[in-house]
């Protein structure tokens, strides 16, 4: 009997490899050889370290927003927690760097605690949930700061987020692959994980079936909650500021990458990897349009279109598989000749 | 339709919007002065025309988050034309041609590439809104021509501003629609029980081409009431209009989960939110709380709702 | 047993009468390189009522998709009225006259009856939708149907019973030539099926040709004129329903591996020593005016069952139980005589509780995850527990928490064990569940309960969508879990099984306990007598 190890690793690279996922990476292969030849700054130590940082933000929070959609959720309020989570940091966390990052951290993880309470006590559906709360968060995160930006001037946290390891691998990239390796690990080893694609693929048989969903949900939320109050202050520190709307539409790219990554919205399967090559390939994007010479104003357009490439040559790359199986099969039925 | 007027959502919000009038008066009687409420009313009717059209959509148990975005780019596309001078009838006609448009790439995006509503939206989101920054440069157009805005906030018999009769007269033609075209009815059909709209016929892709393009109709037509309200465009307007007006949808009693759609629901949804964020600018609220508010509002709601489902059956979260 | 030489005297017999409504000749179908129709020759001729009747997996419903335009065959063709007919989709169908009742309610809850029954095919006048005419066809449809709802009524406040009613209406409204009735009676009652046979016997009178597809003999040797058995995609008898009886017709629908013809010898079998103490105790079980005053028990290797039309609260009893509906106040249950709070489903499988639930598509599996999984999930083997005597039911932290790690290995183990015992026909434990047969779906499900050594095990419709074969296969592993001790009901809608497998019967009827009968004292017609009360 084949190492089960092996088998799971074969699974997740056919589910990648599967047609309507292959777009993200046809989209990295190609861009990385078109910026390649057309910016080769992109590939400056200095530069690559920007871009690790930025996909790095945003792969923390969509790492946990996978987990979280493939269990058939989602989380609308990330946004204003990566502005909430950091300005509690910084307001409760004195001066000391890493009690600043330990509080954001926390404060994520109580906002995500908010979240999943109401979902799961209050009976909301999530996706009204945290719509709600990402107006109260907002709301509450310029409060907190009437409205004014916190500077940020812990060297800790200003290291933590430019700094690099080796000088080469910024911390914030490290700190990417240790959230990656802890929710691979949760999705594929632990039975939660388990629950987690059984509430995403019917969520009526998780319950009737004794899964504790409450519990899973909790969880869930709160986790996302935390990564996402890290992410905020990584890119806190980026900026050396904390201000409520320091991510607007963090969710929307969020749940993009996700998407982009092949994890499908309806629950059920996903690929972490794919996220991150998600995530990779939109910093890239972002970054290569600057090199460019791109118009700030262009930028959305392009992760627009991105978006729609990423998602149409899945589709495309299915339809064609389909004809050349429906082609292979019907030449199958001729040869076989009438059956008994 | 008296009714669904009676409907429980309904009369909640109904009561609620009571509550709030006369607890804003007693907090300030400049509530009710008629500049005031006239505000309100062109405000909530704009809100309302855009919630109408996300009603079908979420009727349909999809979610358009492109309107927003449409809102500013028809908005920006008004003011433009109105700064070189063009008649007001066309550029009516091409702020709602430019609504149908992008509500027709939505559902091409959405029946032809089969992504999911959620997706598509959030895709067309990204490109309209990175349309309306190049148009615009990030700056802002100034409309030096009043017609538009006489259009809006001019009154009619003196007293009544014209945005609420056009949003009276969308409620109805959307109302009839809804309950009693073919169309209408397959629409809450795909929403209820797809399965049982394959079964009798119904064709999906025609019908989700309908709804998405009513819904980028009526997301035009509130970004170019927006422009006449403000004089002025930008690509900021209509930011965060899309989750305003799910919210708007939901707390008028519109579930999420599609087959039914609560039109007076809507209506009076909006004019409770719109009166609610006034009521807190009277009242000298800073406007950071105007999120709390809300957030918090929609949270209580749906917690009652939720509530009042008394399931026999024990019902699981509802995703 | 029926011969090629009785099946072409019939075929002479049918050949010499009125010309043919609708002619299926030849049709062959494959799903996924497996033939399942292998040469249908079928004939419905205007103002009769043909039954089709065969198992679960023998083809009815291949062949009446087909003829209801739902899909199309490989080969063969289908003639209406002497011309080829060619159904791309379920329209067409029914706009050349060909109507069917759905076994699957395909009602839009949130819609009117009226609506519902005019979807697709509303009244309009200028494009607005004038119901006038159409509200009185319906309300007539309604009264003759016996529905006391209006036509303007939800159909998410119906009874089940009623939904069922709709459905039927949905399809007698309006012009057609030709009835595919599809089970139309699982919901309903005697006197509701004898109303929906005055009616049937109204359009035969109107030259409507009748298909009627069902596997309860008594209805079929009421109503129809002719039958034709079908097994393993192949008729292998046509009769007048005159010529033949349902014994011979069983015979031929099962062929020779079913125990249901020999009865309930089997059971006898079973030699585990039914101790005193009930597994299960429940008392004066009251559940939102649908279930009132229920108090039955059920002891260790007892396999009891709950008999009853959809809708005599059947289903809603067993999920009662299982704390998937709430109780009213004042109901006692008990498990092992201790007082237990059944409110939700994971209390329950805390305590042993097992419920295999009727709709295995929305209830049970897992269509995104392998087949081991779907075996394995709730159960939880993990790596501290390996080695433990009966590692499922440790009450650990990391089975609580779900933060246990994933014992691979065991659970490869377990699952080969499973495959092997209850004879799953799959290729590998990575298997996707959809990919599966009915039957061998159901042997996942069974033995998802199976492996956690349940002291209850609640199976409600245990062969729906089963073939013969696989039957017989979870009926022995019913058998012996009942053997091991476990106390088992099994809520069918089928009384034949109920026979075979349980030990006693409980009839229930508008959600309360009518009778209590032991098997060995009776049989089939008795207790559709009760049922009908």
């Amino acid at each position: 009997m084949k190492i089960v190890s092996d088998l799971r690793r074969d699974g997740h690279w056919k589910f990648i490899l599967d047609s309507h996922r292959c777009g993200v990476w046809i989209l990295n292969a190609g861009i990385i050889c078109f910026l390649a030849i057309e910016t080769p700054n992109f590939f400056n130590s200095g530069n690559l370290q920007s871009v690790l940082n930025d996909a790095s933000i945003l792969g923390i929070g969509a790492a946990a927003m996978t987990l979280l959609i493939m269990a058939g959720a989602f989380d609308l309020s990330v946004s204003a927690t990566m502005g909430l989570a950091p300005i509690l940091g910084l307001l409760w966390g004195g001066s000391c760097g890493p009690i600043i990052l330990l509080v954001s951290i926390l404060a994520g993880a109580v906002l995500g605690l908010i979240n999943g309470l109401i979902i799961t006590r209050g009976h909301v559906a999530p996706f009204v949930a945290t719509l709600g709360t990402l107006f109260v968060f907002g709301s509450l995160g310029a409060i907190a700061t009437g409205g004014n930006a916190l500077f940020v001037t812990s060297p800790f946290l200003l290291g933590l987020s430019s700094g690099a390891l080796f000088d080469i691998i910024p911390y914030s990239f490290v700190i990417l692959l240790a959230v990656f390796a802890i929710c691979f690990f949760l999705l594929n080893r632990l039975h939660i994980g388990r629950w987690i694609r059984a509430a995403g693929s019917n969520i009526r048989a998780a319950h009737v079936s004794g899964i504790d969903l409450q519990w899973v949900y909790l969880v869930l939320f709160t986790l996302t909650g935390a990564l996402t109050g890290l992410a905020g202050i990584i890119l806190s520190g980026y900026l050396a500021s904390a201000i409520a709307t320091q991510a607007p539409n963090y969710n929307l790219s969020v749940i993009s990458a996700v998407v982009v990554g092949g994890t499908s919205l309806r629950g059920g399967e996903g690929s972490l990897i794919g996220t991150l090559l998600a995530a990779w390939l939109f910093a890239m994007v972002n970054n290569g349009l600057i090199l460019y010479g791109v118009d700030s104003y262009w930028q959305y357009l392009a992760i627009g279109i991105v978006l729609v490439a990423a998602l149409t040559l899945g589709v495309i790359v299915e339809y064609v598989r389909g004809r050349i199986a429906d082609i292979k099969s019907s030449r199958n039925l001729l040869r076989a000749g009438p059956s008994e | 339709m008296l009714k669904s007027l009676l409907k429980s959502e309904s009369l909640a919000s109904l009561v609620a919007l009571v509550i709030v009038v006369i607890a804003f008066t007693a907090i300030n009687g400049k509530f009710l002065s008629r500049l005031n409420v006239e505000g309100i009313v062109v405000s909530a009717s704009i809100s309302a025309i855009v919630s109408l059209g996300m009603t079908f959509v979420i009727a349909m148990r999809a979610l358009d988050l492109s309107v927003g975005s449409i809102m500013g780019f028809v908005a920006v596309i008004a003011a433009v034309m109105l700064s070189y001078n063009f008649p007001l009838p066309l550029v009516i006609a091409a702020a709602l041609l430019s609504g149908v448009g992008l509500g027709l790439a939505n559902a091409l995006l959405i029946t032809w590439l089969q992504l999911p509503s959620f997706v598509a939206t959030l895709a067309s989101f990204s490109v309209i809104f990175g349309l309306s920054l190049i148009l615009t440069h990030g700056a802002t157009v100034t409309i030096h021509n009043s017609t538009l805005s006489q259009l809006v906030i001019g009154r009619v018999f003196g007293v009544v501003p014209c945005a609420a009769l056009i949003a009276a007269v969308v409620f109805i033609v959307m109302t009839i629609i809804f309950i009693l075209t073919p169309f209408g009815r397959h629409v809450a059909a795909i929403g209820g029980e797809a399965r049982a709209a394959i079964g009798a016929g119904v064709n999906i892709p025609k019908v989700t081409t309908g709804v998405f393009m009513i819904s980028g109709t009526l997301a035009g037509l509130g970004g170019m009431m927006t422009a006449g309200m403000l004089q002025n465009a930008d690509s900021t307007i209509g930011t965060g209009a899309e989750l305003m007006s799910i919210a708007v949808v939901v707390v008028g009693g519109t579930s999420l989960m599609g087959g039914r759609g609560n039109l007076p629901g809507t209506v009076l949804a909006a004019l409770l939110l719109a009166s609610i964020k006034s009521g807190l600018n009277v009242a000298n609220v800073p406007s950071l709380y105007e999120g709390l508010v809300f957030g918090g509002i929609l949270i209580i709601a749906l917690m009652i709702d939720g509530m009042r489902r008394t399931q026999r059956r024990k019902g699981m979260l509802v995703v | 047993m029926p011969d090629s030489e009785s099946i072409a005297r019939s075929d002479h017999d049918v050949a010499a009468k009125a010309p043919c409504k609708l002619r299926a000749a030849g049709l062959r179908k494959c799903f996924g390189g497996i033939e399942v129709l292998h040469g249908i020759d079928l004939d419905l001729m205007a103002g009769e009522v043909h039954a089709l009747i065969g198992e679960n997996g023998a083809g009815k419903s291949t062949i009446i998709n087909i003829l209801s335009g739902r899909i199309s065959p490989d080969s063969g063709q289908v003639e209406l009225d002497q011309r080829i007919a060619k159904f791309g989709n379920p329209l067409a169908a029914k706009r050349a006259g060909v109507s069917i009742i759905a076994q699957e309610l395909e009602l839009v809850p949130t819609l009117s009856i009226l609506e519902n029954v005019f979807l697709g095919a509303e009244p309009t006048k200028f494009g607005i939708i004038r119901w006038g005419e159409a509200r009185k066809k319906v309300a007539a449809v309604l009264r003759e149907l016996g529905i006391e709802a209006e036509p303007s009524q939800l159909t998410r406040t119906l009874s089940i019973a009623d939904q069922q009613l709709v459905e039927i209406a949905k399809a007698i409204v309006g012009d057609f030539r030709v009835l595919i009735m599809d089970e139309p009676t699982s919901a309903l009652n005697l006197e509701e099926t004898s109303r929906l046979f005055k009616i049937i016997s109204r359009l035969k009178a109107e030259g409507v040709a009748i298909l009627y597809v069902s596997h309860r003999l008594w209805e079929v040797f009421d109503i129809a004129d002719r039958v034709t058995v079908l097994r393993d995609g192949q008729v292998v008898q046509r009769s007048l329903t005159k010529d033949t009886n349902s014994a011979y017709v069983i015979q031929s629908m099962l062929g020779s591996k079913s125990s249901l013809i020999s009865g309930g010898q089997s059971k006898s079998k079973r030699n585990f020593v039914q101790s005193g103490r009930p597994v299960l105790d429940v008392r004066d079980l009251n559940s939102g005016g649908l279930l009132r005053n229920i108090s039955i028990s059920v002891k260790a290797g007892e396999v009891v069952g709950f008999a009853g039309v959809l809708g005599s609260g059947r289903t809603e009893l067993c999920e009662a139980i299982y704390g998937l509906r709430k109780v009213d106040a004042g109901t006692r249950i008990l498990l092992s005589d201790r007082p237990v709070e059944l409110d939700e489903p994971k209390t329950s499988s805390r305590y042993g509780i097992f419920l295999l639930s009727e709709d295995r598509k929305q209830e049970g599996i897992f269509p995104h995850l392998d087949l081991r999984e779907n075996v394995v999930l709730p159960n939880m083997l993990n790596k501290s527990a390996r080695g433990k005597a009966n590692p499922t039911s440790e009450n650990n932290i990391a089975r609580t928490t779900g933060f246990g790690v994933v014992s691979a290995r065991d659970e490869l183990n377990i699952f080969e064990a499973m495959r092997r015992s209850l004879n799953i026909k799959c290729s590998g434990w990575a298997n996707k569940v959809t990919q599966l047969s009915g039957g061998n779906q159901q042997k996942i499900l069974f033995a998802r309960g199976r492996i956690a050594k349940p002291s209850l095990m609640i199976l409600s419709e245990p062969t729906r969508g089963v073939d013969v074969g696989a039957k017989e296969e979870i009926y022995a592993a019913i058998d012996e879990l009942a053997a091991d001790g476990t106390g088992i009901i099994v809520s069918s809608s089928e009384i034949p099984e109920l026979l075979r497998l349980c030990d006693r019967i409980w009839v229930l009827r508008h959600g309360q306990i009518v009778s209590e009968v032991k098997s060995a004292e009776t049989d089939e017609e008795a207790i559709l007598e009760i049922m009908a009360g």
